[in-house]
């Protein structure tokens, strides 16, 4: 099933001194931010981070998903911490996808 | 700019193609054309080939033909295509469209009205010459979408739990 986030082994818990990087992309330009964030913080705290380096503002119906499509959004009060040791989109590439008209 | 119920307004040549020449490295990320999978049929007209994944498990190869002769101001055209003509016609070419069940954001029709194909998403050309409905905050908005929208949501559906398979069996070969 292609909507489960991806779950792969960990490598290293603590994978770098200044905290794990994060990758977030729009995907409404394909831009892409890169920050160090913390592992007690919660995935909607680095959704909250990473609109801010995006320069972008959230909107309803936004989503933030796990590269390769899977949704993250009943994963928001998890920290970053929590998600590793769950394997959840163990490589912290996130995407922010906006909702659209049609159908 | 593009707006709700008003037809699509060609861009000049030269600037459909600036557009879209600044924005391919964006939707690239990095990659060739080839590397990507990608082939530019000419100046304003690009073919990217999608996979959709069904809950079995099964993969599913589509063509998706975007066209710039309107870009930036509005969004690319966006139609599924018979991978050996590099066209669709609507009663022959049912197999090479994807079937997407109950997603509020994106659908695609065989012959929307008889106008030919729609993929019926607002970042689609197709969406705002056929004046289908959309509220304003979906409108397509050249300073906050590239054609890596259009792509990326088509994409989105079909790696998503609406994606369905084929609309039609492919013929025998």
């Amino acid at each position: 099933m292609t909507n489960e986030p991806e779950k792969k082994p960990d490598s290293k818990p603590d994978d770098n001194p200044g905290g794990p990087i994060v990758e977030v992309t729009n995907l409404n330009t394909n831009d892409s931010v890169k920050f160090h964030a913390k592992w007690e913080e919660t995935l909607q705290q680095v959704w909250t981070t990473a609109y801010t380096e995006l320069k972008e503002s959230p909107k309803p119906g936004d989503e933030l998903l796990c590269e390769g499509g899977a949704s993250l959004m009943g994963y928001l009060n998890l920290t970053l911490a929590q998600l590793r040791d769950q394997k959840v989109c163990q490589n912290r590439k996130y995407q922010i996808r906006r909702a659209t008209g049609g159908a | 700019m593009a707006q709700a119920g008003t037809a699509p307004v060609l861009a000049t040549p030269s600037d459909a193609i600036a557009a879209f020449e600044r924005d391919l490295p964006k939707a690239l990320k990095g990659r060739t054309l080839e590397e990507a999978g990608w082939r530019r049929l000419d100046g304003i007209t690009l073919l990217v080939p999608l996979q959709g994944q069904q809950a079995n498990g099964t993969v599913d190869d589509y063509l998706l033909r975007l066209g710039f002769a309107c870009y930036p101001d509005w969004p690319p055209s966006a139609i599924f295509v018979n991978t050996q003509t590099l066209s669709y016609d609507p009663a022959k070419d049912k197999c090479w469209l994807p079937h997407l069940d109950g997603c509020n954001e994106i659908a695609i029709h065989q012959n929307y009205n008889n106008q030919g194909q729609l993929v019926c998403c607002s970042l689609t050309l197709e969406f705002y010459a056929v004046k289908h409905g959309v509220q304003p905050e979906h409108v397509w908005n050249p300073q906050m979408h590239n054609f890596s929208a259009t792509i990326n949501q088509i994409n989105w559906a079909l790696k998503s739990q609406f994606y369905k398979g084929r609309q039609d069996v492919l013929p025998l070969r």
